[in-house]
């Protein structure tokens, strides 16, 4: 892992104590990781699209909202981006083989948080290629939409004929539609 | 102070002052809202002291500004001791901005 590169970490956590201790423990030995950390349903649906994360940590039980639905979210619209339970309440093995045989990387249990940044390492090796080629895309359309936006200001201020103008307008609107950042993966 | 780095300063920056406060705003200087929100945080800077300003033009470093997540100029982020805290498009106004500096600054001693 390059040490010198951040790593950007979504954690889905309602507990202030838990959020702490899990920032310390994946610090220990990744001491580049920036957290986004949601507490509930609406800050993830949130945070995920704010800068899409290399890995996301979640507990099972949130109020409100349910680790598996989260997990079954990214699944679903960030395929790419490796899932990890970190979590209390996984100590039952027909929970555990859910949630991996539903989708998950891998688990971690709150009381052995010292393995949680060993799993982060080998979930990353193994989701590199998958990683990589997703969010190459998506950089891809993120600069397509900031070109869109240079090129949408600057003729604001060319002085052509308004019909012409107004064919420039609807071809970019054309253009921004096909490459909407969320529907990239869809 | 309220600086223009590039993404490799802004990288070092996060990893070496993992406990402070880091604003940062994405640029264009081709965009008047740009320009506008540029000048309202080298303004704010000035108020707050202890938290670093920066400047990223992401039109010359749109490469990289696309790595962080960014679509559309000017996208303010607030990173609060290893956290990405605030991500907003768009031209924000002086005083939305120091509220919201101020509720993470207060978040942070009440914590």
């Amino acid at each position: 892992m390059n040490k010198d590169t951040v790593k950007h970490i979504l954690m889905l956590e309602d507990m202030e104590n838990d959020v702490e201790l899990i920032k310390r423990a994946v610090k220990k030995n990744i001491p580049n990781a920036i957290f986004s950390v949601a507490m509930n349903k609406q800050e993830f649906l949130e945070k995920i699209e704010w800068q899409v994360p290399q890995i996301i940590l979640s507990d099972y039980n949130i109020p409100g909202y349910n680790g598996l639905d989260a997990m079954f979210y990214v699944n679903k619209h960030f395929p790419h981006i490796p899932f990890i339970f970190v979590t209390g309440t996984l100590q039952d093995e027909e929970k555990v083989a859910q949630a991996v045989l539903s989708g998950a990387d891998g688990y971690v249990l709150k009381d052995n948080l010292k393995s949680l940044s060993g799993v982060i390492e080998e979930v990353l090796a193994k989701s590199e290629v998958r990683y990589q080629a997703a969010e190459e895309a998506l950089q891809r359309i993120r600069q397509t939409n900031l070109k869109i936006q240079k090129i949408t200001s600057l003729l604001d201020n060319l002085e052509i004929p308004e019909k012409e103008k107004q064919i420039l307008k609807g071809l970019i609107k054309e253009l921004e539609e096909e490459v909407k950042p969320e529907t990239v993966l869809a | 102070m309220f600086n223009t780095i590039n993404g490799t300063e802004l990288d070092q920056l996060l990893i070496q002052n993992s406990e402070g406060l880091i604003v940062v705003c994405f640029s264009a200087d081709y965009l008047g809202e740009s320009r506008m929100l540029d000048s309202i945080l080298q303004e704010i800077a000035s108020d707050y002291s202890s938290v670093i300003f920066v400047r990223i033009d992401g039109d010359a470093d749109s490469h990289y500004a696309a790595q962080k997540g960014v679509y559309h100029l000017p996208t303010v982020m607030i990173y609060n001791a290893s956290e990405l805290v605030h991500f907003k498009q768009g031209l924000q106004g002086k005083a939305a901005l120091k509220r919201t500096l101020s509720a993470i600054i207060s978040n942070e001693q009440t914590a």
